[in-house]
């Protein structure tokens, strides 16, 4: 009885009563003020119910839009930190192709070898003798020995040795620099190779710019002698 | 003594197994309440979330020219939201057909020519959907102290309440929504909270 009570208040408030019932229940309603009361109660209810959950869902809603709105600078830190670790790389690369040049004449420079006259075992003479110590490595004699043979006039592929001896002692890169600039306009087979030296030795010397210069020249030479190091060398120094 | 011994031993381990019971029921009663409490309102959200992504980038296009920033334009869009999904329910909200869409729009643009007034805008505006009107609720006094009373229940009987009388479940329904084992439980525990709730308003 008291289930089927309740269930008619509630069919009454929700408005899903036939007619009929509508009628009958208004009519208990009218002679009853306990039911009144309770149906006062529970309609206030409802009201207050659905407030209630109004406001709860619009809370939901507006979180939905916060949590949005916290991912978006999340994402622009992300960005922003991409960005600058991007900027630093690109500035400690940068810095290290600026500021080593003599690193990179450590990485590029290797001896040239003796092609002009190689020697043999026992092959022992005046004209033989300073390819030999160039071959051993003892650059000193090599290069007075080169002095020696150029006494009666200078021959450029002896002087391109001659050059080559000194450059590697390591002592006298100022006379190694000025010996491959006059070869340059002497009539020798080694220019592509004293176009390449001069550019390291440049670089030795941190003069960029004629190394830079030295290396344009060397590409530009018909022989493909040290094109592709030249090419990442210049690219390093643009 | 031994025998004594032995009868104590066996009579604190069944009481022992017997707490254990119980604990046991507790924590699969709270978990089974909270799982059937969490799926029935997450379902309910989903539906609310989905139904407020789908015409929000529309609503905020179609809005753009009415010189009402962002967040103002939000505050309405989320109150005719609401109110789309408490006159139709979870369940039809899902199906997102155009007569949702112009109710909701209809209750949106309603709110946006309150929110205008007279001014110069609001005279050139042509609403494209048929405005719905709807009554902002403001709780009177006596709703206002029935709401603290109601508060004051526990949350078992607050969401009895709310089953019964809102979502309009019947007591089968509340039974397997929530932690409540039968349905003469569902129906006594709202008896006496309508009883506690009838005698606090009269005081």
């Amino acid at each position: 009885m008291e289930r089927e009570l309740q269930e008619l208040i509630r069919s009454y408030l929700i408005k899903s009563l036939d007619p009929s019932e509508q009628k009958a229940f208004e009519k208990a309603l009218e002679e009853d003020p306990v039911l009144q009361e309770e149906v006062a109660l529970l309609s206030n209810l409802q009201v207050v119910i659905k407030e209630r959950e109004r406001l709860s869902l619009k809370n939901r809603l507006q979180a939905v839009e916060q949590q949005k709105s916290q991912k978006k600078p999340l994402v622009v830190l992300l960005i922003a930190a991409f960005i600058l670790v991007i900027a630093l790389l690109s500035t400690v690369l940068f810095w290290e192709e600026e500021l080593a040049p003599q690193e990179l004449y450590t990485t590029y420079f290797d001896v040239y070898p003796n092609n002009l006259r190689p020697t043999a075992a026992g092959d022992i003479s005046k004209e033989t003798q300073p390819f030999s110590d160039y071959e051993l490595g003892n650059y000193e004699d090599a290069a007075n020995g080169f002095l020696v043979l150029m006494e009666n006039g200078v021959q450029p592929d002896l002087q391109f040795y001659y050059t080559m001896s000194i450059l590697n002692t390591g002592k006298s890169d100022d006379e190694a620099i000025m010996q491959l600039a006059t070869l340059e306009d002497r009539d020798t087979k080694y220019l592509p190779q004293v176009l390449w030296y001069s550019s390291l030795l440049y670089l030795k010397k941190e003069d960029l710019e004629n190394a830079r210069i030295q290396l344009k020249k060397l590409l530009n030479h018909p022989a493909l002698y040290k094109n592709r190091e030249a090419e990442q060398l210049l690219e390093k120094l643009n | 003594m031994n025998v004594l011994g032995c009868f104590f031993y066996t009579e604190n381990s069944k009481a022992f197994l017997k707490l254990r019971y119980f604990i046991y029921i507790s924590k699969t009663n709270k978990k089974l309440m909270l799982n059937r409490l969490f799926q029935s309102s997450g379902k309910q959200y989903d539906a609310l979330n989905g139904f407020y992504r789908a015409y929000k980038k529309t609503f905020l296009t179609e809005t753009e020219d009415l010189r009402l920033d962002r967040d103002t334009l939000l505050g309405i869009y989320q109150d005719s939201v609401v109110a789309t999904y408490q006159k139709y329910g979870a369940k039809r909200i899902k199906r997102k057909n155009a007569d949702l869409k112009s109710f909701l729009f209809g209750v949106c643009w309603s709110k946006i020519e309150e929110k205008l007034g007279n001014t110069s805008v609001a005279k050139k505006m042509a609403a494209p959907y048929t405005i719905i009107k709807l009554e902002d609720t403001i709780l009177s006094a006596e709703q206002k102290e029935l709401e603290k009373h109601f508060i004051a229940l526990s949350e078992n009987v607050q969401q009895i309440f709310k089953l019964y009388y809102y979502e309009h479940f019947s007591n089968t329904q509340i039974v397997a929504q929530t932690s409540n084992t039968d349905v003469k439980t569902v129906e006594s525990l709202r008896k006496r909270g309508l009883k506690r709730l009838l005698s606090q308003i009269k005081k």
